[in-house]
């Protein structure tokens, strides 16, 4: 990127420092935000959903699976 | 790395059916031509061959087929790059039909399809849906810039301005299936129902505490009941053998205790001891009383009987004597029936001789009525004789009546001849006399005529006499009857006073009967009921005797049965305490049973509630991580949309500079200086906002839309100014700008301005290929540029023409 040109593909160092600010009272946000841009970066759409459903699956499964009986 | 395009090929590509190969400068190349020409086939070759078919369709909104000429079966074309070190060659192949195919000659290496494809874009840095019109730019892009709608436009700039990724990033973090994934959670944690389930566990295992306490206090109740009940079974069984041996005697004694229940046992067990004498002085007593009270009852033969029967036996005598004062009371019902009737009889008689009294009273009446006409009849015949004697009166009165009336006009008449032979003579003198015609002078000559009213006062006394005779006539006509009637009633008197005379007797004599049946019915009763109560009496005696007897007999079978052994209240203590036993037991066990179920149910309930609650817990940690995972993820989401509105504002203001001084150079009326990309909001449901363009006005400074005060050619400068600068802000590693006669609506001078400011500041930076129509353009850059002119092109193939002619023209 030349030092006159709006951006290039580091426009996303833009993006991430701009969320540092906006997200900087909520660390597990920035967190997420930052897996999130990473994996947009590296692997586009299909990387943000493939990070979410990974993201989704750690949050509902914590080891112990339901039991059938609901009574 | 900066590449340039180097050539192209291009062979059954839109306008061009034959063969196409065009050499670029590395700088500057104009390609000038008419309308038609195949200027823009040679910019679209281009783009087509860089970015593939894609772009052509979606953004140019072109079918693929129709990019292969329509007198060809496919189209080739193919640009060789080159970034001053080494380059490579890009070929793609479409036919109308199927999908285009890709080579890339890189060197020695050969690569197709998809690899071809990675391998382009990697050089070229470029993503296959990114937006590219800063690179080749032509009218319709100028157009679409300014006149899209706001969101059309918005996703244009974000687009060109690099922003597109925070869009769909924005798009990506929706947080939709986390919303569902928690909504699925709170709906089964409402399902398992929530804090309630751990109280109605709680509850429960108190409850199925209770139930085994319970439970094992009855176990062991049961266990001591039936070890007792072992004992008492034994204990019936030596008892119910014994009771066996004195079955005869048992049974007996049953039978005696029956028969002295039949005879009221305990009544009599109260009664002091009788004497058998006195008894049977008492029995010979009742029987002659019996006796005698059926000779009353003209029951003579039935008397004898009693007498025959032996006084001691008082079983055969209260039997015999029960039946015989049945007997007599049958007796005594019938003489009250007798009684009845007779009374009957009585009552219908006296209403009888009402009657009878009744009719001689109203014939009395008429009797007296009637006698008072026979008065009257008896003086009118004493003073005039009976009716016949009356009528022959009348009879001659009328002949004399009728005789006075003949004198009377006899008299009359002679009067009036009197008269007017006295009237002849007073007047004439003479008179003729019309019997016997002799003529009389002298009036006294005439014969005297006896006066006309004593004959009449003659005649009126007859009338009045005839008159009254009449009325007596007709009132002894009218008593005659009546005396008939009189005799009748007399006579009708007569015969009812014999009938009254007879019923009265009659009645008399059923009266007379009624009283004595009465005394003697009285007499019936009376003896009746003594005789009852001295049965009653008698019966008793004869039951207290008989109970004294069985009894005895009853003791003396008792002591027999306990000779032998058998003890039967003990029997009866231990079958009842046996009964109760039972019972309890059955009770113990009926609720045994339903401890035990409801012992099965607390359980199963509570391993249910058990498993439920530990679901319970899982999917409250789940959805507190979800939650948060969703309340992180809106945070980002909020957080993308506050940094797309600040790098829009960031981009837009070093945008808007660029291309301020772009426009300030091709803006040839001087009317404006400036152009400025503006974000504006539009309310919180719009948080991003749009982009608005506005271009600074030189007289006064300020700022005015774009869209409203500029002209059409106006716009298209400043949409390319924009463009222009992106081009400029925004490196590529493709070092081309390729301008489609982008500007076709403004004058000439705008358009020398546009090549000399191409030639001057672009093309020092960056290759330029521009197309244009005008040939003032055209000569105007020759010196600076390589100038190609298009001639009309042969489109139809198999012509003499079929290879496109491009004249080269030489740089100057």
């Amino acid at each position: 990127m030349s030092s006159g040109s709006m951006h290039d593909f580091s426009f996303f160092s833009d993006l991430e420092e701009l969320l540092k600010e906006l997200l900087k009272e909520r660390p597990e946000a920035l967190k997420l935000a930052e897996k999130l841009l990473k994996a947009y970066r590296e692997r586009g759409v299909r990387g943000v959903r493939e990070e979410l459903k990974l993201l989704v699956e750690e949050a509902t499964s914590n080891g112990a699976k339901d039991q059938e009986i609901r009574g | 790395m900066e590449l340039k395009i180097k050539r192209l090929e291009v062979e059954g590509f839109r306008a061009f059916p034959g063969k196409l190969s065009i050499e670029f400068d590395d700088r500057l190349t104009v390609i000038y031509g008419p309308a038609g020409a195949g200027k823009t086939s040679i910019v679209r070759a281009l783009e087509f061959a860089l970015f593939g078919e894609t772009r052509e369709v979606n953004a140019r909104l072109m079918r693929k087929e129709d990019l292969v000429n329509d007198f060809c079966e496919k189209a080739r074309v193919a640009v060789v790059l080159d970034d001053g070190r080494d380059g490579f060659l890009v070929e793609r192949v479409l036919t109308k039909s199927d999908a285009s195919r890709l080579k890339v000659v890189s060197g020695t290496s050969e690569l197709y399809d998809d690899l071809a494809e990675q391998y382009i874009q990697s050089k070229l840095a470029l993503l296959q849906e990114d937006f590219n019109w800063e690179i080749a730019v032509g009218y319709q892009e100028l157009q679409a810039l300014v006149h899209a709608s706001s969101s059309l436009r918005d996703r244009i700039l974000d687009g060109l301005l690099g922003l597109t990724d925070v869009r769909r990033l924005y798009r990506e973090l929706s947080g939709k299936e986390l919303k569902g994934y928690l909504k699925a959670l709170r709906d089964e944690l409402a399902k398992l129902g929530g804090d309630s389930l751990l109280s109605r566990y709680e509850e429960l295992k108190t409850r199925y505490r209770q139930v085994v306490v319970e439970r094992d206090a009855l176990v062991s109740e049961l266990e001591q009941l039936e070890a007792r009940r072992k004992l008492l079974d034994e204990e019936r069984a030596s008892l119910q053998a014994r009771a066996r041996e004195a079955s005869a005697l048992i049974e007996e004694r049953g039978r005696l205790q029956a028969f002295l229940q039949s005879l009221g046992d305990e009544k009599l067990a109260r009664m002091p001891a009788l004497d058998e004498n006195y008894v049977r002085e008492y029995a010979e007593k009742f029987k002659k009383e019996v006796s005698e009270a059926l000779e009353f009852f003209y029951m003579v033969r039935e008397a004898e009987f009693l007498k025959g029967l032996d006084s001691a036996n008082l079983s055969e005598l209260l039997k015999a004597s029960k039946e015989l004062m049945d007997k007599m009371k049958n007796y005594t019902i019938k003489m009250e029936y007798e009684i009845k009737d007779i009374n009957n009889e009585i009552k219908r008689l006296e209403n009888y001789i009402n009657d009878l009294e009744d009719e001689l009273v109203e014939l009395e009446s008429k009797i007296d009525e009637l006698e008072q006409s026979k008065s009257e009849y008896d003086m009118l015949v004493s003073k005039f004789g009976d009716s016949a004697n009356v009528a022959k009166r009348i009879a001659q009165i009328e002949v004399e009546m009728k005789a006075l009336q003949s004198e009377e006009s006899r008299m009359r008449c002679a009067r009036d001849l009197q008269e007017s032979m006295l009237r002849q003579i007073m007047d004439q003198g003479t008179a003729i006399c019309p019997v016997c015609g002799s003529a009389i002078t002298d009036a006294e000559a005439l014969p005297k005529v006896e006066p006309v009213e004593a004959i009449r006062l003659k005649r009126e006394k007859l009338e009045r006499t005839l008159y009254d005779l009449r009325e007596v006539e007709r009132k002894l006509r009218r008593l005659e009857p009546e005396l008939r009637l009189l005799d009748d009633y007399e006579s009708r008197k007569y015969s009812l006073s014999s009938a009254l005379d007879e019923r009265l007797e009659e009645l008399h004599e059923l009266r007379a009967s009624a009283e004595e049946l009465e005394e003697r019915l009285r007499e019936a009763k009376r003896r009746v009921t003594g005789l009852l109560r001295a049965y009653e009496q008698l019966d008793s005696y004869y039951k207290r005797l008989r109970y004294t007897e069985l009894q005895e007999k009853l003791k003396k079978i008792e002591a027999e049965i306990r000779e032998l052994g058998y003890d039967e209240s003990k029997l009866s203590r231990v079958t009842n305490e046996i009964n109760d036993l039972d019972r309890k037991i059955s009770n113990i066990k009926g609720r045994l049973s339903e401890l035990e179920n409801m012992e099965r149910q607390l359980s199963e309930e509570i391993y249910r509630l058990e498993v439920n609650i530990e679901n319970l817990k899982n999917i409250k940690t789940r959805e507190e991580k979800v939650s948060n995972l969703y309340r992180s993820l809106m945070a980002v989401r909020a957080a993308l949309l506050d940094a797309h509105v600040s790098l829009r504002q960031k981009f837009t203001r070093r945008l808007s500079e660029a291309a301020s001084r772009i426009f300030a150079r091709l803006e040839t009326s001087g009317e404006y200086n400036a152009v400025d990309i503006e974000v504006q909001s539009t309310g919180s449901r719009g948080r991003r906002g749009h982009y608005v363009f506005r271009v600074r006005r030189k007289l006064d400074g300020s700022y005015v839309s774009a869209f409203t005060r500029l002209s059409d050619g106006q716009r298209s400068i400043m949409a390319l100014s924009i463009l222009l600068a992106l081009r400029q802000l925004k490196p590529r590693n493709l070092n081309v700008l390729i301008l489609d006669d982008a500007a076709p609506n403004v004058d000439e001078e705008t358009k020398l301005a546009l090549a000399r400011f191409l030639a001057e500041d672009f093309s020092s930076a960056f290759q330029v290929i521009l197309t244009t129509q005008s040939r003032r353009v055209a000569e105007e850059l020759r010196s600076v540029a390589k100038v190609y002119s298009l001639e009309a092109i042969k489109k139809v193939p198999g012509t003499s023409a079929e290879t496109t002619s491009v004249e080269s023209q030489e740089r100057v």
